[in-house]
């Protein structure tokens, strides 16, 4: 067995990694499968095939895109209305469809993420699959925050346990692919921090001290 | 001879009155460099998404265009609020919390302020000092007392003449338990498995294990009590204008936080809506209290 210094804390990291990995994934699985299993206490009948779409496991963004109903988007989504300004502005398109506005932001976000994932992975490589989970979970994070389960009994509790799902779901994909949740890539895309973070020691969460 | 008033217009007079010059205490800098003191609440843990959410922190928060773009939300912090009232023209914004960190951390955390010129920081510590693994490991007042007055030494040692300290409350660990409770009762999460199903120990066993009885959660509270009455009294002792300005608040404890304030991620930490609930409430009853443009 190796006695070399450097050997030793090259394992105790790798080890220290591999737990951490390890605890990200095991308590995504186990809250997501109580929130999931929690649904079914909550009057979902008539919501439920939308609240499926967006807890499935590696779904795309298929939640209901249309007004009608209490669930869906009650309004033009901000980030349509922002790119539509921004297209009109820059490009002269008056009116752009819906599919010209999900390209300017897939050409938008994609390019970012790109960034993003080049600066976090340096010389390691994402395989063009895993790239576009990436970015499906990001689209899926996007649609999640527009859905609004309108003012029926139990609403706000429907539409915060949707949203946990599928940021849970997304959370865990960035973590496998990247090793960093989906919080912190978003805080990275752009490339310029809002906060300066200045903590010096990083001890584990709370629950893990 | 034409006589000459001063008149004040509405839009003067209104100007007049939010002008920061006027409310700030003489000799008080302005807070536009921020640094935050703290634990896990201030990073904004499992308030959004799992882990850190410093987006949705109630000190440090900032919403810009990917929060925008991707619909997450707005908690208006204390740092957007700063740089609604006071400019965004040498804006800092500078976050020193650490996951896990108790009230010994924070020398540790405020000699990172040493040479920033900081203008204006928060201090939110203790609620892992009231959360331990068990009753027996909570520290003495004294204890608590003596890690507080070495991190305010620190702290004030390292900010210029004129800055604003703020000391905010541990929340009351106490009515997290009970709002626990009510997420499960609403079918949203159980939270009593979820705490007992933590991977690598229980988050707050003195509060939250299931083998304490209602007078061992009383006691604890009682202890978060004192410890809240030890930051009271100690920032008041360290509050000396013009040089310093120290203040303490205790509504981030007295405020009744509901179900939907805390995260349905763990049921132990603040959700989004909690810590927007706690910018607000803090920031109202605080140094700055009376700026109310970016509410």
């Amino acid at each position: 067995m190796s006695k070399n210094p450097s050997v030793i804390l090259l394992g105790i990291a790798v080890a220290g990694l591999a737990a951490t990995a390890m605890y990200w994934r095991t308590r995504a699985l186990r809250l997501e499968e109580m929130v999931t299993s929690g649904q079914g206490q909550v009057a979902l009948a008539p919501k439920r095939q939308a609240a499926a779409s967006a807890q499935a496991p590696e779904a795309v963004s298929n939640l209901p895109k249309g007004p009608p109903g209490r669930v869906g988007h009650e309004k033009k989504p901000r980030w349509k209305r922002a790119l539509g300004e921004k297209l009109r502005r820059e490009e002269g398109i008056e009116r752009a469809s819906d599919e010209e506005l999900e390209r300017a932001w897939e050409v938008l976000v994609s390019r970012a993420l790109d960034e993003e994932i080049a600066r976090r992975m340096r010389e390691r490589r994402v395989s063009d699959a895993d790239r576009r989970r990436l970015l499906e979970q990001l689209r899926r994070i996007r649609d999640v925050n527009e859905v609004a389960f309108g003012d029926g009994e139990n609403a706000d509790v429907r539409s915060r346990m949707v949203r946990t799902v599928a940021l849970l779901q997304a959370d865990r994909i960035f973590r496998d692919v990247l090793g960093v949740g989906a919080s912190e890539v978003i805080a990275g895309l752009g490339g310029k921090a809002q906060v300066q973070d200045v903590s010096t020691q990083r001890v584990p969460p709370d629950d893990l001290r | 001879m034409v006589r000459r008033t001063l008149v004040c217009t509405p839009s003067l007079c209104l100007l007049m009155m939010v002008s920061p010059a006027l409310a700030l205490q003489p000799g008080q800098l302005s807070p536009k460099k921020l640094y935050s003191n703290g634990d896990s609440i201030t990073r904004g843990f499992d308030s959004d998404l799992p882990g850190d959410n410093l987006n949705v922190s109630w000190v440090n928060g900032y919403y810009g265009f990917w929060e925008w773009l991707f619909g997450l939300p707005n908690v208006k912090s204390h740092n957007q609020r700063i740089s609604a009232n006071f400019g965004s023209s040498g804006r800092k914004n500078y976050i020193a919390a650490v996951n896990g960190a108790r009230m010994d951390d924070l020398a540790s955390q405020a000699s990172g302020a040493a040479g920033l010129g900081i203008t204006y920081s928060t201090v939110l510590l203790g609620g892992n000092d009231v959360c331990r693994d068990s009753i027996a490991d909570l520290p003495t007042d004294a204890e608590f007392e003596a890690n507080l007055r070495a991190g305010l030494n620190t702290l004030v040692g390292n900010l210029p003449s004129g800055a604003t300290v703020y000391v905010v409350a541990i929340p009351d660990v106490k009515r997290l338990y009970d709002i626990g409770k009510d997420k499960t009762a609403l079918g949203i999460v159980d939270c009593e498995v979820l705490w007992a199903l933590t991977v690598l120990g229980f988050p707050c066993g003195s509060m939250l294990s299931p083998f304490n009885s209602e007078a061992d959660r009383l006691y604890v509270r009682s202890r978060n009590i004192g410890y809240n009455n030890i930051l009271a009294r100690v920032a008041a002792e360290y509050n000396a204008p013009p040089t310093r300005f120290v203040s303490y608040t205790n509504v981030s404890f007295t405020y009744p936080f509901a179900e939907s304030d805390i995260s349905n991620i763990d049921c132990f930490h603040p959700s989004w809506r909690g810590q927007k609930a706690l910018s607000r409430e803090t920031w109202n009853a605080g140094p700055f209290g009376a700026y109310q443009g970016g509410s």
